[in-house]
């Protein structure tokens, strides 16, 4: 399926959007929970995931602007 | 600490940004107000008076530099903080501009939003720190409801220690608004007769033909309309203190009797034979140059020179500007507790402002455009644009051309351009002249420093400019 390189660029900016509210609601709640916390694991694989994907989307963004 | 918490205007149109820095924002004790539109986000913020705006570059209708460039206009010291998920070069540049605080890429940096939050309340604390202690400071140097730490004002309150136990009359003279009614109030409040009576009369408001009976009295049956006998304000005042306000404006009629009455403390009632002995006080004040009318003839000499034994002078605000942040705090602080609202003061480029006016009106023209800014204003501390807005309403606060000027000369900036810098010469050009080529002096009177305006001098190539050429270049 082609997509017009407009909209592509909507949907990347739409979707790091959410992945930057994931990533900075997740680095309040560390801020917040301790050290032993038995939640806090769980909430560092949350950061660690979307941060992940962030830098997934931005070497998408990369190759996109290499194929243009 | 800030007296009530700092405010944050958030606008994005993705609400979960929103949710995000709201929740941020309110750990770090801001108040935070979301908005998912430009539009109704401008709308909100001459209500809202928000410290700091944090705004989407992109956002559908109106842009985030659109938005930034309409806060301008209505509230030049607000911070703006721009986020944008592509920053471009030429949006960096064009915000930088316009004055934005930072400008921000997505995912947001939490830590540096949080810094820049920290700045934003770390300056109002600064400046609110500063307002106190310039509140304080007017209670220190405030003497019987007067404020002034300036030689002049420090000067008058000495005299009116040394003068009010003794002296029996005293000529207050200064422009108009300057005081002097509040001068006569302390020479009778420091005084021994402070338990005494104080009348006031207003000489300008009382009719020419009931002047004589105003002050001495009257008998029944003595004109048309004496229907009874009546005490004069002198006899009223007997043992106290009697305030002949704009005493410039004595009919000549009245002025011998009055000058019988201060030396010899003798009055004598409208239609009354006998004459009675009074101990008053008399206190005249004048915005007139007595002596000028006495030399005119319009005033009574003998008159003139025994109300004007005792002379105080008061100081027009202009050659006292250093008063003018302490009169500033304490009419604030009046102001804001009659209307039980929470101003802390001025900014500081509204400080400017107060600082370059001319004040012909003086405390009082000073005191009104205060009260008319904290009536206009619904923010904590008064902005420049609410100073000029209140000052703009006041009849003679600044000429036309003056209005320009406090904006004109402002420390460590650059001479704009040659429009400017042409109207910038002839200010500094006539202010040297005034001071008579006195840097010390002119610098005081344009209400910057001595190496502020050296340096101004320096780049409008001023060097040239002779006190005695009536403020022209060469």
């Amino acid at each position: 399926m082609k997509i017009s390189p407009d909209r592509a660029a909507r949907w990347r900016h739409d979707f790091k959007n959410q992945l930057g509210i994931v990533v900075g609601f997740s680095e309040m709640l560390l801020g917040e929970i301790e050290a032993h916390d038995r939640h806090r694991q769980d909430v560092e694989e949350i950061h660690r995931a979307a941060t992940r994907a962030l830098a997934l989307l931005a070497d998408l963004e990369t190759e996109g602007d290499e194929d243009a | 600490m800030i007296g009530s918490l700092p405010t944050l205007l958030a606008i994005d149109d993705e609400p979960g940004i929103l949710a995000l820095v709201e929740r941020f924002a309110r750990r770090l004790d801001f108040n935070v107000i979301c908005q998912e539109a430009g539009g109704s986000a401008l709308a909100l913020i001459s209500d809202v008076r928000p410290d700091v705006v944090l705004v989407d570059l992109q956002l559908p209708e109106i842009s985030g530099l659109d938005v930034l460039r309409a806060i301008r206009g209505v509230d030049p010291e607000c911070a703006v903080i721009l986020m944008t998920g592509h920053a471009s070069i030429d949006t960096v540049i064009e915000a930088v501009k316009l004055g934005a605080l930072d400008y921000l890429t997505k995912p947001l940096d939490l830590e540096r939003l949080g810094a820049l939050l920290t700045t934003v309340r770390k300056g109002i604390e600064r400046r609110e720190t500063l307002l106190k202690i310039d509140a304080d400071v007017a209670r220190q140097f405030e003497f019987e409801a007067m404020i002034g730490r300036s030689a002049a004002m420090q000067d008058l309150f000495d005299s009116i220690r040394r003068l009010a136990p003794h002296a029996r009359t005293v000529l207050v003279t200064g422009e108009t608004g300057t005081g002097k009614e509040l001068v006569a109030h302390a020479l009778h409040r420091v005084g021994s007769r402070r338990d005494r009576r104080y009348l006031t009369v207003n000489c300008s408001a009382v009719v020419e033909t009931l002047f004589e009976s105003e002050l001495f009295g009257h008998q029944r049956g003595s004109f048309t309309g004496a229907t009874d006998t009546r005490v004069g304000v002198f006899e009223h005042a007997a043992g106290g203190t009697l305030f002949l306000d704009e005493v410039g404006e004595l009919p000549p009629s009245v002025q011998p009797k009055l000058l019988r009455a201060v030396e010899h403390g003798e009055v004598q009632r409208v239609g009354s034979l006998e004459t009675k002995r009074v101990d008053v006080r008399v206190i005249c004040a004048t915005n007139r140059d007595l002596r000028a009318e006495a030399a005119a003839g319009r005033f009574r000499s003998d008159l003139f020179y025994r109300l004007s034994i005792m002379e105080l002078h008061l100081t027009p605000l202009r050659d006292r500007r250093e008063d003018i942040p302490l009169l500033v705090a304490a009419f604030v602080r009046e102001c804001a507790g009659r209307m039980n609202r929470t101003i802390t003061g001025v900014t500081t480029a509204a400080e400017r402002a107060l600082q370059a006016a001319c004040w012909p009106g003086n405390i009082r023209e000073l005191r009104n455009v205060i009260e008319r800014a904290c009536v206009l204003s619904e923010s904590r501390i008064l902005t420049e644009r609410e100073i000029l807005a209140a000052m703009a309403g006041s009849a003679v606060a600044i000429p036309q051309p003056k209005a320009a000027e406090p904006r004109l000369l402002e420390e460590n900036s650059e001479p704009p351009d040659e429009r400017l810098s042409s109207a910038q010469r002839a200010q500094i050009g006539r202010v040297l002249k005034q001071a008579r080529g006195n840097k010390t002096e002119a610098a005081r009177l344009l209400g910057i420093s001595r190496r502020s305006l050296y340096r101004w001098m320096d780049r409008l190539n001023l060097a040239g400019v002779r006190p005695d050429a009536g403020g022209r270049l060469e």
